[in-house]
């Protein structure tokens, strides 16, 4: 029922970005009966890329070839990072689960389950990654073998230049091509987005592919702006790539992307045809009332809205720009729960005095400390809440940005926070 | 030529002329986008022919059931409102009895039954009964109008004289036919032609009979023999009581007559008989003289535009005629109101008081075109116009059977053509005006939001320039050039926003193409009310062009009385 | 919410422009057991939002006070008037100024606004009143083998903290009402995106743009049908009906078809032609 004030379920996830999104899926296939509610607009503000762990230890800035090397050594060094309290077989089950259920909805990513792969980014530098959506797919083999290759861009796509990318690539790579081609029916500045969902159409992506064909001449391989289509991404994709009769890579483009587009609009739509109980766009407004029953999550806002009762919660709210966490004067807060927050004692420590230290800022590993299953704990390592779990990345003592592991940190937390809801609300 | 003939030939003349000018009128004036190639004699022919064509063809039962069941017995007002249609009823055919068997006696009723006297009953009791129905009915309306709020508001000044000269018709007859029944004077005069070689005595007797049996002759005297009264019943029985019944049965000027009694005793002779029955007789051909000029026309025009209408909708009609119908229409109209209770757009009237707003004044302001109108006229019209949403109502009420809603179309149609369509793009001339102060803030709300009134700048600091709203605008999607076809895209409108660049905001197309889907609303990462603060930049720009309209014509329209 | 009884809000557009709108509502609310009252409502203030906003929540509160004075809630088969009705609800429910305004005038004729009334539209009385499981008990005709692109009117979607419709960015009610009649509801990039009516009379190009990308999007998802369930979109989807779009060789696209049609014929109650 659409209006009604009151909403019972077994668990209610509140957040809608990656980690939120995978806590709901792994709950639907789990069988739990599952109320999401959450902003789910930072998605896009991601590449679409998918980052188990690229790089470990974070200060060092050394970039993992093999994800579970840097795994193994991480559990060997510390015991509070999240990922601490996940094994690898975890962590390998959350990502097939979650990458078949991209694959299924029209949206396959590419991986190699030991390694890490490499994709050229807008400017021309290569980044690591575990899991590329199946369309960048082919820039980790072009990366290696450096065959002639064209760099297309469109005019009036903004931050994005096919000679840039040409031009850094360049050094020890000969048969390096660039073209910027016009698109037909669009002209004048053009986002991400809105040519993501012009090339929604098959024939106009026909038509782009008859213009690139022309300049395909002598090179192996073509890389091109990720906006070939949201939904009909792999059909469109497909019947460009048949036309210009090249292998085709999409490069990541400025934000909001379009491969993150896809991965948002995918999770929105089909999560609740698996079950989920889905009410984006509605923020958690005040917790009501909590005790061994369970929660009263009051959504919308403290005057209207509805009213969630569920018998566990999944925090997956993120950090600052997610508002999972909020940074007042003096100290770093919680705001729905108001739970304990990891962070440093005094406001001076929050930040090094070099802005782009390699190792991050203290302020990066602040967030909510868990037990073995995912529940916040206090400084002492009591947990707070019987039921009350937590995913992502308003996790402590991890830094997601450095250490490239946003993606996996939500899959892995998330699955391990559902698996502990199924066990303790049975 | 007596004086009398004199008059009723020229208030016949003037109201046949008046009545061909106002039929002439439905042939000349434009109203609507039909291209009139034809002249208006041919145009005449035109719609005799669709008259002709309506008579032979299939419509033949339509026409005959509209006659029959709209024209002479109202059944459609009379399932609105029985108590509206028995009123209406009263008066037109109270009305129409008094015209035909009473002004026009000599040639109707005098044919008709060969014992009629105007004296005599049934027809003394029926002219009175008349009399009574249309006073009541007339009061009946007057307090309708009184009553309704709608109606008090919209009453005009023909609807006052329609109302005046039916009570002073009526009312003067009544008058006059009591002061015959009493005044010695009309006796003397009837002895004068009916006794002529009578004596005196006898005289005195046929006198005192009347005097005591019927009450009138003037003051009783006091010497009333018993056999002079006999004689003068004998008298009264050869001589009058074939065209006198006794007066008791003019149940309204009987129980008046009493009234006159003291002036009987002092005044003999010719006088106030006379001056009363000119005061009846000019008011009656005053009305006659006035009909085509006043609301009275309808009894003209509304039954033709009832026979037009069960022909069919005014779309169904040649173009060529619809002009026509249109102009007929305006002149069925009886400013009833009915319209206005059941326009679903009236309540705007009660907070920007333009009339017209409501169907009623909308018509009569259309009375003589669209070009007739003062620039403020046009502008207030324009408005009425265009706030209608073409729900039909008006017309499926209409008891006058006018299709409103064709006409509608074509005022709009004639109202864009010149230049009074709404704002459908930044508007050029637009008047720098210092804005409304904004509302209070919204207590439950982080950021404020005004209705109506702009937004402050506080609003959009929030705003990231993130380009959600437009990446989500289907818009933007759809437009080949987003900067040559919007000028701005969202964003870029709220960043104007933001830095107070509120004439360059005001000047984008984006505000106007905007769909109001609210996507960028909807997505908004920061919780900025995207598509409301568009509609208040609409809003913004109609309400500076309103003021610049008014401020143009402060004296001739409503803006004055405009709540702020 | 309550049950089984609405003051029905037709919405000025209906009768003179989708009288069949009206015709196959009435019926299937009435075969359904729902009853709709009809009283005299004015405009739902929608038209001249931009013009007069004051006048245009007025007429809205006029229609919820007459509401309340029945002591029924608002049902309308009309997205654009629910979203009216909703969005007045609220300004009125947040702002006492306007508030005050609006009953000063109300109370003229005995009339006030105050909050509480429901305002539903026909979808939601569908979903959740009646709900899909008495609809499939009522199915007399399953409409198997029919692909139904389902297409959400705007001002129900959006703003969703103000219409509370569903959830705004995947909505699941129409499939689902959509599903119960034995058709299949296919997933289609643009289902949330406008008709592009609001534009028709302003900006011709840009609404048969919009309408065009809209049908377009639909056929090539494999739509038979797209079904609407506001006047104005019908109005607006209407027009392509009938029209070849797309290449030779297309399937030809798909016809605008109302919910409530859809349903009038599954039940067994429509057996002529959906109209156009």
């Amino acid at each position: 029922m659409t209006q009604a004030h009151d909403i019972r379920c077994r668990l209610l996830v509140i957040g809608a970005g990656m980690a939120g999104m995978a806590a709901s899926l792994f709950a639907a296939r789990r069988g739990i009966d599952t109320v999401q509610v959450g902003l789910s607009g930072t998605i896009p503000f991601a590449s679409g890329l998918l980052d188990l762990l690229g790089v470990y230890p974070a200060a060092t800035g050394r970039v993992l070839s093999n994800p579970w090397d840097g795994l193994a050594r991480l559990r060997r060094e510390t015991d509070v990072h999240p990922y601490a309290h996940i094994s690898d077989r975890d962590i390998r089950a959350a990502w097939d689960q979650c990458l078949q259920f991209l694959a299924d909805a029209g949206q396959p990513y590419a991986r190699e389950p030991q390694r890490n792969r490499q994709v050229v980014t807008p400017v021309g530098t290569v980044k690591t990654t575990y899991a590329a959506p199946q369309a960048m797919a082919a820039a980790d083999e072009v990366l290696s073998r450096r065959p002639p290759c064209l760099f297309v861009d469109f005019a009036g796509l903004k931050g994005f230049s096919a000679r840039q990318i040409a031009a850094t690539l360049s050094a020890g790579w000969p048969g390096l091509d660039a073209r910027r081609l016009p698109v037909p029916g669009m002209q004048g500045e053009i986002q991400p987005e809105r040519l993501g969902r012009f090339l929604e159409n098959r024939d106009r992506c026909c038509r782009l592919a008859a213009d690139i064909r022309p300049h395909v001449q002598g090179v192996r391989a073509v890389g091109l702006p990720a906006v070939v289509g949201i939904h009909r991404h792999q059909a469109n994709f497909a019947a460009l790539q048949e036309i210009v009769d090249r292998p085709l890579f999409e490069i990541p483009t400025m934000l909001p992307s379009v491969p993150g587009l896809r991965l948002r609009e995918t999770f929105e739509r089909q999560l609740p045809r698996i079950g989920v109980r889905a009410w984006y766009h509605h923020r958690a407004a005040a917790v009501e009332r909590r005790d061994k029953g369970g929660f009263h999550v009051r959504i919308g806002s403290a005057t209207e809205g509805f009213r969630v009762r569920a018998k566990a919660v999944v925090l997956a709210t993120g950090r600052f720009f997610g508002k999972g966490l909020h940074a007042e004067r003096t100290m770093i807060r919680e705001p729905l729960f108001d739970l304990p927050v990891h962070q440093p004692d005094r406001r001076e420590q929050w930040h090094q005095k070099d802005l782009l230290h390699r190792g991050g800022h203290a302020i990066n590993r602040a967030g909510l400390a868990v037990d073995d299953c995912f529940r916040p704990v206090d400084f002492d390592g009591r947990r707070v809440m019987p039921r009350l779990f937590a995913a992502g990345s308003i996790l402590a003592h991890q830094d997601w940005v450095r250490e490239k592991c946003g993606s996996g940190l939500a899959l892995a937390s998330a699955y391990a926070a559902v698996r502990a809801v199924e066990r303790l609300t049975r | 030529m007596n004086p009398a003939a004199t008059i009723v030939l020229s208030a016949l003349a003037i109201g046949l002329g008046g009545v061909a000018w106002r039929i002439s009128r439905w042939f000349t004036l434009r109203i609507g986008p039909e291209h009139r190639e034809r002249p208006g004699v041919s145009l005449v022919a035109q719609a005799l022919g669709a008259v002709g064509r309506s008579m032979s063809s299939r419509r033949l039962a339509g026409l005959f059931k509209s006659i029959v069941w709209e024209v002479l017995l109202q059944g459609h007002v009379f399932r609105q409102d029985w108590r509206r249609g028995a009123v209406h009823l009263a008066l037109c055919y109270g009305m129409l009895y008094l015209v035909i068997f009473h002004a026009l006696d000599d040639f109707t009723s005098t044919a008709l039954w060969g014992e009629y006297a105007p004296t005599l009953n049934p027809w003394r009791f029926v002219r009175n009964l008349c009399g009574l129905l249309i006073l009541a009915a007339a009061a009946i309306a007057v307090r309708r109008r009184r009553s309704a709020p709608l109606l008090r508001r919209t009453r005009s000044s023909a609807d006052r004289l329609a109302i005046a000269l039916l009570a002073a018709m009526v009312l003067s007859g009544i008058v006059l036919e009591s002061r015959q029944i009493t005044s010695p004077a009309v006796f003397d005069a009837m002895v004068d032609d009916y006794l002529f070689d009578a004596e005196p005595d006898e005289i005195e007797a046929l006198r005192t009979y009347w005097q005591v049996e019927l009450g009138g002759a003037g003051p009783i005297r006091p010497r009333i023999e018993a056999d002079a009264r006999q004689y003068g019943k004998e008298l009264h029985t050869g001589f009058c009581a074939a065209c006198h019944d006794h007066p008791r049965s003019a149940f309204l000027s009987y129980p008046l007559a009493k009234l006159w009694k003291p002036l009987d005793g002092i005044r003999r002779g010719p006088g106030s008989d006379t001056a009363l029955w000119y005061v009846h007789f000019i008011t009656a051909c005053l009305g006659l003289a006035l009909l085509p000029f006043t609301k009275f026309f309808h009894l003209v025009a509304t039954p033709v535009s009832l026979l037009v209408r069960s022909t069919g909708s005014a779309a169904a009609s040649p173009a060529e005629l619809r002009p026509v119908r249109r102009a007929l229409g305006l002149d069925a109209c009886t400013h009833c109101g009915v319209c206005n209770q059941h326009c679903a757009v009236a309540i705007v009237y009660r907070v920007n008081a333009n009339p017209a707003i409501l169907p009623s004044e909308k018509l009569a302001a259309l009375r003589h075109g669209v070009s007739a109108l003062t620039l403020g006229q046009s502008a207030a019209l324009a408005e009425g116009s265009f706030i209608c949403t073409a729900c039909g109502r008006c017309t499926a009420w209409c008891p006058s059977g006018i299709d409103l809603q064709d006409l509608w179309q074509a005022s709009r149609d004639d109202l864009a053509r010149q230049g009074l369509a709404p704002l459908a793009g930044p508007d050029p001339i637009r008047k720098a005006d210092p804005p409304p102060a904004p509302l209070a803030p919204l207590a439950d709300e982080v950021r404020p939001f005004t209705l109506g009134a702009p937004q402050p700048p506080e609003t959009f600091w929030a705003c990231v320039q993130c380009t959600i709203c437009t990446s989500v605008c289907p818009v933007v999607a759809v437009s080949d050039n987003p900067h040559l076809d919007l000028d701005l895209t969202p964003q870029q409108i709220m960043n104007m926003l933001r830095l107070q660049l509120r004439e360059l905001a005001l000047d984008a197309r984006m505000v106007w193409d905007c769909v109001t889907c609210y996507q960028c609303q909807e997505h908004c990462p920061q919780g900025i009310r995207v598509t409301d603060i568009l509609h208040e930049l609409r809003h913004e720009s109609h309400r500076r062009r309103q003021a610049a309209a008014c401020a143009s014509s402060a004296a001739d329209d409503h803006c004055a009385e405009r709540m702020p | 919410m309550t049950t089984g009884r609405y003051l029905y809000f037709p919405g000025c557009k209906l009768e003179p422009l989708l009288p069949r709108y009206d015709r196959s509502v009435r019926r299937i609310m009435a075969a359904l057991g729902v009853e709709l009252v009809a009283r005299e409502l004015n405009c739902c203030g929608y038209p001249f939002r931009d013009q007069d906003p004051f006048a245009a929540v007025l007429a809205a509160g006029r229609n919820l006070a007459l509401a309340a004075r029945e002591g029924l809630a608002l049902m309308t088969p009309c997205q654009c008037c629910f979203g009216q009705l909703k969005q007045a609800d609220d300004w009125l429910r947040r702002r006492k100024d306007l508030r005050r305004g609006v009953n000063a005038v109300l109370r003229e004729e005995g009339l006030v606004w105050e909050a509480g009334i429901g305002v539903f539209d026909l979808l939601q009385v569908l979903g959740a009143d009646v709900g899909p499981d008495k609809i499939r008990d009522h199915i007399r005709r399953p409409l198997e083998g029919l692909n139904v692109a389902a297409h959400y009117g705007c001002h129900a979607l959006r703003p969703s903290r103000v219409t509370r419709f569903d959830n705004p960015l995947a909505p699941t009610l129409l499939e689902n009402l959509v599903e119960a009649t034995g058709a299949r509801a296919i997933d289609w990039p643009l289902r949330l995106e406008c008709c592009g009516h609001p534009l028709r009379g302003k900006n011709d190009r840009l609404a048969d743009k919009l309408l065009l990308r809209k049908i377009e999007d639909a056929r090539e998802a494999g739509a038979h049908v797209l079904a609407t369930a506001c006047t104005f979109c019908q109005i607006q989807f209407g027009r392509a009906n009938g029209q070849k779009t797309g290449r030779a060789g297309d399937a030809p696209p798909p016809q605008a078809v109302l919910y409530s049609q859809i349903l009038e014929r599954a039940m067994g109650l429509l057996d002529t032609d959906w109209g156009s």
